[in-house]
Parts: structure tokens; C-alpha cells; sequence
């Protein structure tokens, strides 16, 4: 099963999630396959993967980094910090909405793809 | 002559997590370095306090995710310690094979790093799959990819499960006959050949308390660290850590994996350190008589590494930024805690 490489995407945060993320790119998982690729820029991409806590200062952050990506943009939840703070105070999101929820602490690498295949199927 | 200045950050894929680089550049040469962290700021130590032992230690193996198993080592035997609580012979060789497992994990995820930073794709891939065999064994073990919560005060929550040794004696196997193949991959590149020999030098970095992990010896001046010595010694580290796994499994001590911690609590602060490859982890805690943290202080290898980002970059092409700031292997959640 293969797509088109349309989702373009750019990691924010940090955690376990993100060394489960680096794994879901190897070539067990391969990440790519499933048209999902990294972007360098903000204008680049067109998917924001938060993972891990957020704190109040990156938050801003976030939200001036996500005017910047090219519409249609989509933002993938990953971890139990980024669902819902977890074990950490976790600030409200407004203007950043988030699409899709994988959680764990921290999801597997399956659970990660499941939620990018989720992606997919809420962009047809 | 400071040109201009180029801020990076907090959110680029050149930066090793949440942080801004400010950089005065003088043409392509960076001339000048500002840091700044804060971004992922957690105030564990600070919450931990007036907790518990059960819940603060699920907080303090979240300083850095990727040695959860080495600080819920050093985390237990700190309270073991406080609450004069022995383990057995068999609870010590557990918990050093898992540390060496851990520790071994974080050299794979470093040498991926950087394979990838140099462009060696193929050899990212390669060291992935080693690695991704290698977190199989410890969700095997501890049933969590992290190991999160298996170390605890009086034992480990599980016995090594059946067929365990053999499966990590299989992986032995399966790594070291690829290991010569890693080594080599890194040294036969071009950027490995030509560039990285001089790059993100810091000189006299034994001043800093960067011990072997980070710094090589020089005859002209002392230590001197650089990229390439920092890989060459992450590459040889993952054999010596087999090395060392290879003579734990061979002994067999046995033994209860858990016992009760003994009630007795006593006042005095206790300070433990553990040495890892990356440097130095130390702990001092005290708990009072309802087991609850009264104070935590923890010192990082990140704390060591973090002065000389600027003394790497200093000098430097504005392209080779993000394998310097890789090899030098400090970790953001140990900075912000």
C-alpha cells in the first residue's frame, strides 16, 4: 500500500514520543510509505505533530508557527503529555486544532501510523 | 565583525528539540553564540517535593525519557539507601543488565542521529533496526518500550522473563556481526574523511567535566573534543557495552526480585551518582518520615555539555550546525527540568 507523499510534516516538542517517532521512520515502519514525509520549513509543511509537554512559552510558539504552514493543515496529537498535559500542567490550545489524538505514554510505533492512516482517510 | 544575526528556533529540524540559537555571523562563519532553553520548561524537581516516592519517581524518569531505566536506578537505590533496605545479589545483576540495555539504546539513537545529519541514510536504517530489535527485548522485560517504572525502591517489578538471555544473546550476535559494517560505513564517507576531523573542536574540555564521553586526548593541548571523536567513541562504546552485557549474562546470581522497603526513614540527605557513557548523573534526596521528598537536586551530563555549545560552534560554517550541535549529545528534557 502505497501513497502520494502529501503530508508534509514538522515535530514540535519533545518526549518518548519523539524516539517512538524516529522508530516509526525506520525501515520496520517505514513512515514514508504511508506519504508522509519531513518538511524543513513551516511554509513547507502542512502537518504539525506535537509531542510531548507543552508549556506556556512554546505555545505561543506553536500558534505563530501553525499560521504559518500552507493550508490545509492538520495537527497530530502524539503522547499522553500532548492529548492532555499527562503528569504535566498542559495549556489550552485555541487556535491550534488538533485532528487527530494518539495516546500512550508512549503510543507505538503502530499506534502512530494508525493515527496518520486516520489523517488520510479525514483528508479524503 | 559581527555581519548579522540568525535566530533559529524554538521549532526547526536543525535543532536537537525545543530551543533558540542565535548566531552573529560574520559571512558563512559563525562568530558568535547566544542559547536559549526554557521551551519544554517541566519544573520536575520542583514537583516532586512534598510527593510521595511512588509518584515522584514516575516524574524523575521523565527528566530524560531515554534513560528512564538508568534514573529509576539511581532513584531506587537513592531511597533504598534513605530507608536502609538491602537487595539481593540477583536485583543488582538485573538492574545492571537493564542500565547497559538502556544505555545501549541511547548510543544506537545517537549514531542514528547523526548517520542521518551526515546524510548516510542507508546507515540510519541500519543502526534503526538494531535498535528497534534492541526495545523489543526491553518491553520483553519491563513491559514498556522506556522500561518506565520497572526499577523500583526493593527489587524490579518482573523477573527476567523465560527465554530473555537467550534472545539478548541472540541480539549480541546479530549487532556484532554488523558492527565492523557501522564502523566502517561512517568512516568511508566523504564528510567522515574530510570535514568532520576539525569540526566543533572545543578545546581544553576536560575544564568543562566532560569526561571520555565527549573529549579525546591531545598531545599539543591537553583534551580536545571534536565531531569525529565523539562518534568514534558513541561507535566503540556499543561494542563495549555488549562486551560488558556478554560477562553479566554468564553469571546467574540467584535470588527475590522484590522486597518491602524497611520503614525505618532516615533524616540525612543522601547523594548518589551513577556514570553513564554520556557523563555523569548524580541524585541528592531526602525524604521525610511519611516517605514524602523533602528535597531533589540532579545533576546532568547535559549540565557539562551545555557551556561548550558555543565553543563548538565558534569559528564554524553556518552549514555544519546541525552535526555539530548532534554529536555533542546534550538532551533538552535534561536541561529544562
Amino acid at each position: 500500500m502505497t501513497f502520494k507523499p502529501t503530508l508534509k510534516y514538522v515535530r514540535v516538542g519533545l518526549g518518548c514520543c519523539g524516539d517512538d517517532w524516529l522508530q516509526t521512520e525506520s525501515s520496520r515502519y517505514d513512515l514514508e510509505r504511508l506519504g508522509c514525509v519531513r518538511a524543513e520549513i513551516a511554509e513547507e509543511a502542512n502537518l504539525l505533530v506535537i509531542q510531548g509537554t507543552l508549556n506556556e512559552v512554546l505555545r505561543r510558539e506553536v500558534e505563530t508557527f501553525y499560521q504559518k504552514m500552507e493550508s490545509p493543515k492538520y495537527v497530530l496529537a502524539v503522547g499522553t503529555c500532548a492529548c492532555g498535559g499527562g503528569l504535566f500542567p498542559f495549556p489550552k490550545m485555541e487556535t491550534v486544532p488538533v485532528n487527530i489524538y494518539v495516546t500512550g505514554c508512549p503510543p507505538r510505533p503502530e499506534a502512530i501510523m494508525n493515527g496518520v492512516l486516520s489523517l488520510r482517510e479525514a483528508q479524503k | 565583525m559581527i555581519q548579522e544575526w540568525i535566530e533559529i528556533g524554538p521549532i526547526h529540524v536543525a535543532l536537537p528539540g525545543a530551543m533558540k540559537l542565535k548566531l552573529g555571523m560574520c559571512g558563512d562563519r559563525i562568530v558568535e553564540v547566544e542559547t536559549q532553553f526554557g521551551f519544554l520548561s517541566r519544573t520536575i524537581e520542583r514537583e516532586m517535593i512534598g510527593q510521595a516516592y511512588p509518584s515522584a519517581q514516575l516524574r524523575f524518569s521523565r527528566i530524560d525519557p531515554e534513560c528512564a531505566l538508568i534514573l529509576d536506578r539511581l532513584f531506587s537505590e537513592a531511597v533504598e539507601k534513605i530507608t536502609r533496605t538491602p537487595v539481593s545479589k540477583r536485583v543488582t545483576w538485573i538492574r545492571e543488565i537493564t542500565s547497559s540495555l538502556n544505555e545501549l539504546s541511547g548510543f544506537l539513537k545517537y549514531l542514528a542521529e547523526m548517520a542521518s545529519r551526515l546524510g548516510i541514510d542507508i546507515l540510519t536504517h541500519v543502526i534503526l533496526k538494531h535498535r528497534e530489535a534492541l526495545l523489543d527485548l526491553i518491553e520483553l522485560l519491563t513491559g514498556s518500550r522506556h522500561g518506565y517504572y520497572y526499577i523500583i525502591p526493593g527489587g524490579v517489578r518482573y523477573n527476567l522473563t523465560e527465554g530473555f538471555q537467550e534472545r539478548l544473546e541472540t541480539w549480541i550476535k546479530a549487532f556484532r556481526a554488523d558492527y565492523a559494517r557501522i564502523g566502517a560505513l561512517f568512516r568511508w564517507t566523504h564528510s567522515f574523511q574530510n570535514r568532520l576531523q576539525s569540526l566543533g573542536r572545543v578545546e581544553d574540555s576536560g575544564d568543562f567535566g566532560l569526561i571520555s564521553a565527549t573529549a579525546v586526548e591531545s598531545p599539543q593541548s591537553g583534551l580536545v573534543s571534536h565531531v569525529e571523536s565523539r562518534l568514534l567513541y558513541a561507535i566503540e562504546q556499543t561494542e563495549a557495552l555488549c562486551a560488558e552485557l556478554c560477562s553479566l549474562l554468564i553469571e546467574r546470581p540467584e535470588g527475590e526480585h522484590l522486597q518491602k522497603i524497611a520503614q525505618n526513614v532516615s533524616k540525612e540527605e543522601v547523594s548518589l551518582g551513577i556514570e553513564t557513557g554520556r557523563g555523569h548523573w548524580s541524585l541528592s534526596l531526602s525524604m521525610d518520615k511519611d516517605f514524602k521528598i523533602l528535597k531533589v537536586v540532579t545533576t546532568t551530563p547535559s549540565d557539562h555539555i551545555v557551556p561548550t555549545i558555543a565553543l563548538a560552534l565558534q569559528n564554524e560554517s553556518f552549514e555544519d550546525v546541525p552535526v555539530i550541535l548532534a554529536s555533542l549529545d546534550f538532551k533538552i528534557p535534561e536541561i529544562d527540568r
